[in-house]
This record gives C-alpha cells, sequence and structure tokens, in this order.
C-alpha cells in the first residue's frame, strides 16, 4: 500500500511542489521549513566523553582471556615465486601456537603477506616470524607507471600486458570542439599514490567457539565482514557474528573482510584460542590498499565568451596490481561541454594494491580539471570564478559560489596587487560533487522501556562521523523527547540489518530507518496515552518530552508517564530504509576556495584559508557534519602538499611506510577553515539526508592548486606540490 | 553509481559497489572505472588462476575458476 504527498523540493528560491509516492507506513518526509526541536541544532557527540577519556573500545583495545598475538610475515620483494614455506622451526618456538603460510605460489608486490604466526605475546610472535624459511626465487618487476606502460615492459600477470583495456565516455564530437575553440589547453597533470593512515590500523580478534566465529574488527562494514567470512569459511552466515563498537577510521579501506581478518580467524582457528592481529603502520602502508595515482593528459577548449567546447582527458593510473584508477568523474559531471571525451586506463605495476578511498578517483580528476580550467581561464583573459559560473553544470552550485565568493573574498583578493617580496599570496576555486543519496535495506528496531528510556538498535558502525549522535537526534526529535534519554546500540552483526559505512551512505541510509522505527513506536505510545487524554491517538502529537493534544497543548503526559503504562517491560518497533522516492537532484554540489602563500625562495607553500561550501541535504548536526567537512579539507592539503608514497625503483620497495616518512598534514599546517552549508531539500528518503564525507574531500587539492598558480603565475603540475617542485616551476617560468 | 549489472558473478568477487544491493536483492556490480576488485578466496585482486579478478572476467562459467553465487 502506498500514498501520495506532496513535497517542497529544491532550495532557496527554486522551490517546487513535487508529488512523490511513499509507502503506507513510511512517515511524512520532513519538509523544507520544518520546525525542528533537536534536528539541525548544534550538537555535541554522544560518546565524546567515552572517546576522550579512553572509555571507547576500539578493535586495538580487545582483550580477551587466553588471547594470543597475531604477527604477519611479509615478502621482502616486489615479485617473486615463493617455492617454499618452512614453518617448522617457527612451530617449535616456546610460547608459539599456531602458524600458517598464505596459499599464494607468487609474491606480486613487496609487503605481500606470506605466512603468520601466533603467540603467547607480541614479541614471541616477531620471533617467530624469524624462524620461517622462505624460499623465494626472484623475478622482474616494475614499481613505475611510466616504466609498467613501455613495450617490452615486464609483466605483473603472466603473459598479460599491464595496460588495461581502457573506459571510454564520449558524447558530441571532440575533434570538432576542439576546432571551434578560441583558445584550447593542454597539458599533462601527474598526482601520486596516497595511503589512507587511518588513526586506528587494520586488524580483528577472533574467537571460535565449535563452529562459530567470534570477531571483531576494525572495520566498516560489519555486515559485510560478517558474509564475506561465512564464505570464506563456508559457514551459515548466523555462525559468524562481528563486532565494531567503535573504528578509528576507514576512509574505504575497511568494507570486506581483508587478509589479517582472515588470517586472525585461521591462527585462533589451529591454535584454538582467541587471536589479536593488528597491523603495524608499515604493513598498513604497503598492503591495505591505497588511492592510486594518475598522469592526466587534459585538452579544453573554449569559445571567446568563454563557454567549453570541448573537454578531452587521456588517463593513466595505476591501483598496483589492482584496478580502479580511474579519474573521469569530475571531467564527466562538473561542467558542461557539447563535446566530450574521456578514456581511462589502470596499468598494472608491482605495487600493493588499491582500494577504494574517500571520493574514488575524484580528487586526482578535479586537481586536473580545475588546474587546466584555470589556465584556460588565463588564455581566454577571464576571471575563473566567471569562466566556472559560465560552464557550470549544476544551480546549487551557482548558488554556493555566490556565498562563498562573498565569504573569502574572491573580488577583493583577486584585485590586490601581488607583492613584491618573496611571499607571494595566490588564491584558487574548485567545484566538487558527489552522488550518495543512500540506499534501502538498512532496518532499525526502537524500544521504549517502562522508565522512560529508549533504545536504538541498528547494525550499523561508526565510522567516526558521529553515527550514534545523529541516530539519537534523530530518535529524539520523532519521539519529541529529549537527547539524553536515547541510547543507541550500534556495531554488532547480532542487531538489525545495515550497509556499510562507505560511499558517503551511512547517515542518508540509516537516518530514514530509525525514523521510520520510530514513528511506528510512536504510533503505540499514542494509543497508550490517548484514553487518558480524552482523545483519538491521530490527535495527538510527541513534543517537548510530553504526549499532547495538538490543537490543546495543555492536555499532555510526560513521556515517562506514558511510558509508565506500558503493560510489560518494554514496548518495541520496527523500521526500515525504503528505496529512494523520485525527488529533486541526483548530485551534490559544491565548492572551495582557498588562499595560499608562497615562500618564493624556498618553495614552501602554506594554505592560509579554505572556504568550503556544500550542500547535503537536511543537515541533522551542524557540529559533526563541519567536522567531516574539516577532515576532507586536511585530507585535501595533505593530498595537494605532502603525501606520497615513495617507491625505490631499484629494489621495488616503499621507502616511506611509517608515519616519520610519510608526510601528513600536521597542526601547524592546518588553514583556517570556514565552513558553509546550502540547505537543499531533495527528497529521497524521510529524513531528507544526504551524505558527504566524500565531496567536501574532492575539491580541496584543486582548489590549492589553482591557488598556488595564481601566487607564483606558473602552473605546477605534479602533486604533492613539495618545494622542490615549486622551485623548479618557477625556474621553468624564469 | 553508474547503473548496476545485475548478471551472475563469482561468488568470491568483490568490490565496494557490490557490499550493497539494489531493491530487489541483487549485488551491484558497476564496472566503474574506479572499483577495486579482489577475489575472496585468493584475497587478492586475482583469481586462483593467477589472472586479474574483475567484472568482466569473473562472470559467467568460461573462466575456470568461476563459483555460482549462492
Amino acid at each position: 500500500m502506498s500514498r501520495r504527498v506532496t513535497l517542497n523540493l529544491g532550495f532557496e528560491g527554486h522551490l517546487q511542489p513535487v508529488t512523490v509516492v511513499i509507502p503506507d507506513d513510511e512517515p511524512t518526509p520532513w519538509q523544507w521549513g520544518e520546525r525542528f526541536e533537536i534536528v539541525g541544532k548544534p550538537t555535541p557527540r554522544v560518546d565524546g566523553a567515552l572517546k576522550a577519556t579512553g572509555a571507547a573500545r576500539y578493535t586495538y583495545d580487545i582483550s580477551l582471556p587466553g588471547m594470543l598475538y597475531g604477527a604477519i610475515l611479509r615478502s621482502p620483494y616486489p615479485h617473486a615465486r615463493i617455492k617454499s614455506v618452512d614453518l617448522s622451526r617457527a612451530r617449535r618456538l616456546s610460547g608459539v601456537r599456531a602458524a600458517i603460510r598464505m596459499d599464494d605460489t607468487v609474491a606480486r608486490f613487496a609487503g605481500q603477506e606470506v605466512a603468520a604466526v601466533a603467540a603467547i605475546d607480541y614479541e614471541t610472535a616477531l620471533d617467530a616470524l624469524r624462524l620461517i624459511k622462505v624460499e623465494y626465487e626472484e623475478l622482474p618487476f616494475v614499481v613505475d607507471l611510466d616504466m609498467a606502460m613501455m613495450p617490452g615492459a615486464v609483466s605483473v600477470f603472466e603473459n598479460g600486458s599491464n595496460v588495461q583495456r581502457p573506459t571510454v565516455n564520449e558524447h558530441g564530437d571532440i575533434k570538432r570542439g576542439l576546432a571551434a575553440a578560441a583558445a584550447v589547453h593542454e597539458a599533462v597533470y601527474a598526482t601520486p599514490v596516497q595511503t589512507h593512515v587511518s588513526l586506528e590500523v587494520h586488524g580483528s580478534v577472533a574467537e571460535w567457539d565449535g563452529d562459530e566465529l567470534t570477531v571483531w574488527s576494525s572495520s566498516q562494514g560489519i555486515f559485510t565482514v560478517r558474509d564475506d567470512l561465512a564464505v570464506y569459511f563456508s559457514l551459515p552466515h548466523n555462525k559468524v557474528r562481528v563486532i565494531t563498537e567503535y573504528l578509528g577510521g576507514g576512509f574505504g579501506s575497511k568494507f570486506g573482510a581483508k587478509p589479517e581478518t582472515v588470517i586472525a580467524a585461521r591462527l585462533a582457528r589451529e591454535a584454538r584460542a582467541p587471536v589479536k592481529v593488528m597491523l603495524t603502520r608499515e604493513g598498513e602502508h604497503l598492503a591495505t590498499g591505497n588511492r592510486p595515482d594518475s598522469l592526466q593528459k587534459v585538452r579544453l577548449g573554449a569559445d571567446r565568451g568563454g563557454k567549453l567546447t570541448a573537454i578531452e582527458l587521456v588517463q593513466h593510473g595505476s591501483g598496483g596490481i589492482g584496478a580502479g584508477s580511474g579519474s573521469a568523474g569530475p571531467f564527466l559531471s562538473l561542467y558542461h561541454s557539447p563535446n566530450l571525451r574521456t578514456e581511462e586506463t589502470n596499468v598494472f605495476m608491482n605495487t600493493g594494491p588499491s582500494s577504494p578511498m574517500r571520493a574514488p578517483g575524484w580528487p586526482q580528476g578535479c586537481f586536473a580539471l580545475e588546474l587546466a580550467m584555470d589556465e584556460l581561464a588565463r588564455k581566454l583573459s577571464l576571471d575563473r570564478l566567471e569562466f566556472r559560473r559560465l560552464n557550470n553544470s549544476n544551480p546549487v552550485r551557482a548558488l554556493e559560489f555566490d556565498i562563498g565568493a562573498k565569504l573569502f573574498g574572491w573580488k577583493e583578493k583577486s584585485a590586490a596587487p601581488k607583492s613584491s617580496g618573496p611571499f607571494k599570496r595566490g588564491i584558487g576555486v574548485a567545484s566538487a560533487a558527489w552522488h550518495a543519496l543512500g540506499v534501502s535495506g538498512p532496518q532499525a528496531q526502537v524500544i521504549a522501556y517502562r522508565d522512560g528510556r529508549v533504545q536504538v538498535v541498528i547494525g550499523t558502525q561508526d565510522i567516526g562521523t558521529g553515527t550514534r549522535t545523529i541516530l539519537a537526534m534523530v530518535a529524539a526529535e520523532e519521539l519529541g523527547v529529549e537527547l539524553a534519554r536515547i541510547e543507541c546500540q550500534i556495531g554488532d552483526t547480532g542487531y538489525p540489518f545495515s550497509v556499510p559505512s562507505g560511499g558517503s551512505m551511512t547517515t542518508p541510509s540509516t537516518t530514514p530507518a530509525v525514523r521510520q522505527a520510530c514513528a511506528h513506536l510512536k504510533e503505540k505510545l499514542l494509543r497508550l496515552a490517548a484514553p487518558v487524554l480524552g482523545a483519538e491517538p491521530s490527535d495527538l502529537e510527541a513534543r517537548g518530552g510530553t504526549i499532547r493534544v495538538r490543537f490543546d497543548p495543555s492536555r499532555k503526559m510526560s513521556f515517562e508517564d506514558v511510558c509508565r503504562r506500558i503493560p510489560g517491560d518494554s514496548l518495541s518497533a520496527e523500521g526500515e530504509r525504503v528505496p529512494n522516492y523520485e525527488g529533486y537532484r541526483k548530485d551534490q554540489a559544491g565548492c572551495q576556495f582557498a588562499e595560499v602563500e608562497v615562500d618564493t625562495e624556498l618553495g614552501i607553500v602554506r594554505v592560509l584559508k579554505v572556504v568550503a561550501v556544500h550542500d547535503a541535504g537536511q543537515i541533522i548536526d551542524p557540529l559533526t557534519a563541519r567536522s567531516q567537512v574539516n577532515g576532507g579539507v586536511l585530507m585535501g592539503v595533505g593530498y595537494a602538499l605532502f603525501e606520497t608514497r615513495r617507491m625505490d625503483p631499484q629494489l621495488g620497495i616503499m621507502v616511506n611506510p611509517t608515519m616519520d616518512d610519510y608526510k601528513l598534514v600536521g597542526p601547524l599546517d592546518v588553514p583556517e577553515i570556514d565552513v558553509r552549508f546550502v540547505e537543499v531539500a531533495n527528497g529521497f528518503n524521510n529524513t531528507g539526508v544526504m551524505g558527504f564525507g566524500e565531496p567536501a574531500h574532492v575539491a580541496t587539492a584543486a582548489a590549492i592548486g589553482c591557488a598556488v598558480y595564481d601566487a607564483i603565475g606558473v602552473p605546477v603540475r605534479s602533486l604533492p606540490m613539495t618545494p622542490d617542485r615549486v622551485l623548479a616551476a618557477m625556474e621553468t617560468k624564469a | 553509481m553508474a547503473q548496476p549489472n545485475q548478471t551472475a558473478h563469482c561468488l568470491y568477487l568483490r568490490t565496494k559497489s557490490a557490499y550493497f544491493r539494489t531493491a530487489s536483492g541483487e549485488r551491484i556490480f558497476d564496472e566503474s572505472s574506479t572499483a577495486c576488485y579482489t577475489c575472496l578466496k585468493t584475497l587478492r585482486p586475482l583469481g586462483p588462476d593467477g589472472m586479474p579478478a574483475d567484472a568482466q572476467a569473473c562472470h559467467g562459467r568460461e573462466r575456470g575458476c568461476f563459483e555460482e553465487d549462492r
């Protein structure tokens, strides 16, 4: 059964009524201009104190009686045949309880897991690793993108080319578009391999009880880890339980059962004892995934008025022994051109496999496209922001350009004369987009107890974005109670199903299920209150900690008094996330402005300020929302200026797999960050939420790249923009 | 995400989008240029036959190591 509701969709000044069909048991979606008591108000995290005091339990903190500690032996060679693995001496070491080898006969990157042991303590496990004898036959390797593409290059996979079949997207006629252009810009842009560097490394604690497996995992998808383990060990899904109470980040690298989780479970089965395997930072850098690098040949053409006539990208990138290096997303969606062609080619090499990383492909593509846009704007003598406005593909972004430009002072800063001294300031702007509508599937249970407590139970996980807070706010809003009354139970596959926290899907996928469950619970509570208040349930509402008569709010009962009328111990209701309705727009817009100061004598870039303007549908908690944008911007500063995986071409190994050598943003590198949200009524689900963990990261490095170009008058076309690259670029200008 | 390809893929093939399902319960293999594939059997981006795992190669019985999704 379904019903029709009319929603005002769009954004300020561009709202229009749209009739959508929703299931009968779905609460009426929150509307544009809805008056909330809790939603939309800055709210500190409900578990902030637990995290700050160390009381929150991460996988790293799990300790079980009789637990053993696992360690992993990794291939020192980038390419080698594994002729034999002798575990016997390791097994004989006192304190060692289990030893296994991986099934591979070939190591294809330095850092690939070869064997593992479990022992009574970690030091003994490390000693045991040294006793494992592996006979390798070294093979030729390639760890450089250019070399991997050369004819006759070493093959990563037997008898196969490293260069995969390209993915091509096109419309119009790119040759005609370039011929019609008044100005054409062509250049090659390069981006490095970036690793995730989650604060909590990958790892799991595994414990068997007969044929039942329980795993505490540092994972962004408890159900996906459960399902993977069930398939791997040929177990029914109900024999596997996965728990992630708290998670120290994942950024896309912790979706399913990764090698270390399977290793923990295999060791635990052999040892008949729980085993904990947490990776070292080095293991983390080598083997748990990364953002692929890229070489992007870009050609843009525009007419005299500044309208793009052609956008072309020919891209190569490497996900190591994996795929997924494409970067065309921004080229396909940020700006309109009647003629467009993108060609993306993944190239294999003997380095660790890629994995999804915060907006896969987009920061790479955005950097190349936006810097090329600036270079073309300069040829056309156009203001760079105006050039983007002319070609912008999204009406929400047009408003965001206006908001951001005013806040940033684009006009004033553009007109300011450049310093004649060694410190040059520059400004840049870049666009972002994403598509985080959420998906159906999640289910939630909400329980009201006789003492007035309310429990929200859902098998999602908090990747660090404040999931407990968000869900509690939605529940408190729907039930009309104070936030402190809500307790969220998440992070256990024993709870109702939810989807992994990735693709910016968590909030738009889970909040509608929780809200629907709360709406169903509210119906039951209203029925309890109705006879006492002498009204029909349909005439009652839950607001301000009471259940009251809508047209006579003086007739009311406190929420606690209503709960005391629960006949048993508790009252519960379920909800589910239904498929998306027909909404406003499936894409989300954003833009970021950056100001930098470049020391032209030393080549050092400092980011002074970033203004980030994004839409995300209905904002539940502006504090956690802002926190996500801050995180996205900081990750972007690191990508722009510092982060890169460095490979030794002679040895084929990563030379900076530590926190000392892999350069990250530090406290002194943090710019002033000003965040603004544009409220967009998108109408895809009952809370109107869209996710934005990823779009907040898309544009930052690009905006910084454009600002550096503005500061020094010459583009730095390779990331990271390290001092040597900045100085080299300036020399070309000289 | 691009339009899902809902035809049969190997039981062991994994990629981010395939951890989500369509409204009718199918795993989503979007064949995006940013998709990172893993074979759950080998825990690597390659199958037991030593060749790369991806949505096209791990689809259908032509590949010797293919196993039907249960």
